[in-house]
């Protein structure tokens, strides 16, 4: 009887701690968390990336999205993109891992591969503002006037009245010789940013 | 001969005009709305309403949205609703002008016009983080946790490492009686932010 009730108290204890309290890794780990983030405050991100380290190898969602982050707050951006491209296996809807990992994709200049991610976020979210601005942008600037297009104007649906959204409409608009509708794009442009001058020569403002 | 060119002249230069150029009304509506950003950045509101009246198109979206922004700076939150609804109406796919009209509905503390607001934005953007974490908390606060993670999962899905997220979906999995799935939530919040402490009671920590 005095066994059992060890046992029973025995059993009580192991899922309270289990349950109702921080293992002692993760004690560890957010006190690891912890340090990273005054480091990081302190602009110390080689330091802070150290205080993770210890964790490094745990293959968690949260420690490679904070390593990839660090990493790419310290310029290390091949590590930066090991770490979010893990990441985005571990959690692959999630989008906060997906639009950092174009980030450090970005500064590799790597502009292929941001167009597949930013396609994959459209893929989960169809009228996701950034990615759908973002796209119609880079291929702006490839001069790829029409695949700019279903992008931004899924972007200006959904945000009429923002000035980079009808700003882009424009120049998109122009460049495939619809200036009736640019025009109409840069004055409402002009009503967000009245003291625009870049449009002055198309709109003969004087 | 002369006649012809005279008339493509005219007809060029008509065009240019219509379509090239800034006409009076344009040149009218652009100050207006300079003024008005001006008066608004000075905090005088009113002002900056005044500013827009001379030149006020009912069926105008930018007139209407910037007018209920403006009147909603001002606390006058039934015209601000009134302006923003006109704006609704007329670009009925903005998610700016609704994100816009649930700040006075919100003043106003016309919670289920709020909810329909952001339900209405979830029909657009099925994954708008805003219209999801909010919906997610108007439910919590209500009590209604079926509803609340209904709207909270899909946003923890796709920002798995973002501190609201988190908390709340712990707060609602607790409220539910999912105690384990609760402190996943919580422990996950604490490494987003270490010093928080409105778990610790849950957590028992001292």
């Amino acid at each position: 009887m005095k066994n059992q009730f060890i046992k029973f108290v025995s059993l009580g204890l192991f899922s309270l701690t289990s349950i109702f309290s921080f293992s002692q890794n993760e004690i560890e780990l957010r006190s690891a968390f912890k340090q990273s983030y005054v480091d990081e405050y302190n602009l110390k991100y080689a330091k802070a990336i150290e205080d993770l380290a210890p964790f490094a190898n745990i293959n968690t969602y949260e420690v490679h999205v904070r390593l990839a982050w660090l990493n790419y707050c310290n310029l290390k951006f091949n590590d930066a993109a090991m770490h979010y491209k893990k990441a985005v296996e571990l959690a692959p809807k999630s989008l906060e891992a997906r639009m950092g990992y174009i980030y450090t994709l970005a500064s590799l200049e790597k502009w292929d591969l941001v167009i597949e991610q930013y396609k994959v976020i459209i893929g989960i979210d169809p009228t996701h503002a950034i990615a759908n601005y973002n796209l119609a942008l880079i291929y702006y600037n490839r001069a790829d006037y029409k695949s700019a297009l279903p992008y931004i104007s899924t972007y200006i649906n959904c945000y009429p009245f923002n000035f980079d959204g009808v700003n882009l409409a424009g120049w998109i608009k122009f460049n495939l010789g619809n200036k009736d509708e640019a025009i109409s794009y840069f004055k409402k442009a002009l009503l967000l940013s009245p003291d625009e001058k870049k449009y002055d020569t198309i709109l003969k403002v004087k | 001969m002369e006649i012809l060119t005279k008339r493509i002249w005219v007809a060029f230069t008509f065009m240019q005009l219509s379509f090239f150029s800034f006409s009076q009304s344009d040149a009218a509506v652009r100050e207006a709305f300079k003024k008005s950003y001006d008066s608004e950045y000075q905090l005088k509101y009113q002002k900056a309403i005044e500013d827009l009246q001379g030149i006020y198109e009912p069926t105008s979206y930018e007139l209407n949205l910037r007018l209920g922004w403006l009147n909603y700076k001002l606390g006058k939150y039934t015209e601000s609703l009134n302006y923003y609804k006109k704006a609704i109406v007329k670009m009925p796919l903005s998610i700016e002008a609704k994100l816009g009209i649930v700040y006075p509905l919100g003043a106003l503390e016309k919670w289920d016009q709020v909810v329909d607001n952001y339900l209405a934005i979830v029909k657009i953007d099925n994954y708008n983080a805003t219209a999801n974490y909010r919906l997610a908390l108007i439910y919590y606060n209500r009590g209604d946790y079926g509803n609340s993670w209904k709207y909270l999962q899909k946003y923890v899905n796709l920002y798995p490492f973002d501190f609201d997220g988190n908390s709340l979906a712990g707060w609602v999995k607790y409220s539910v009686g999912k105690k384990e799935e609760a402190y996943v939530f919580f422990k996950k919040a604490l490494m987003i932010n270490p010093y928080d402490t409105s778990f610790n009671k849950v957590l028992g920590i001292k």
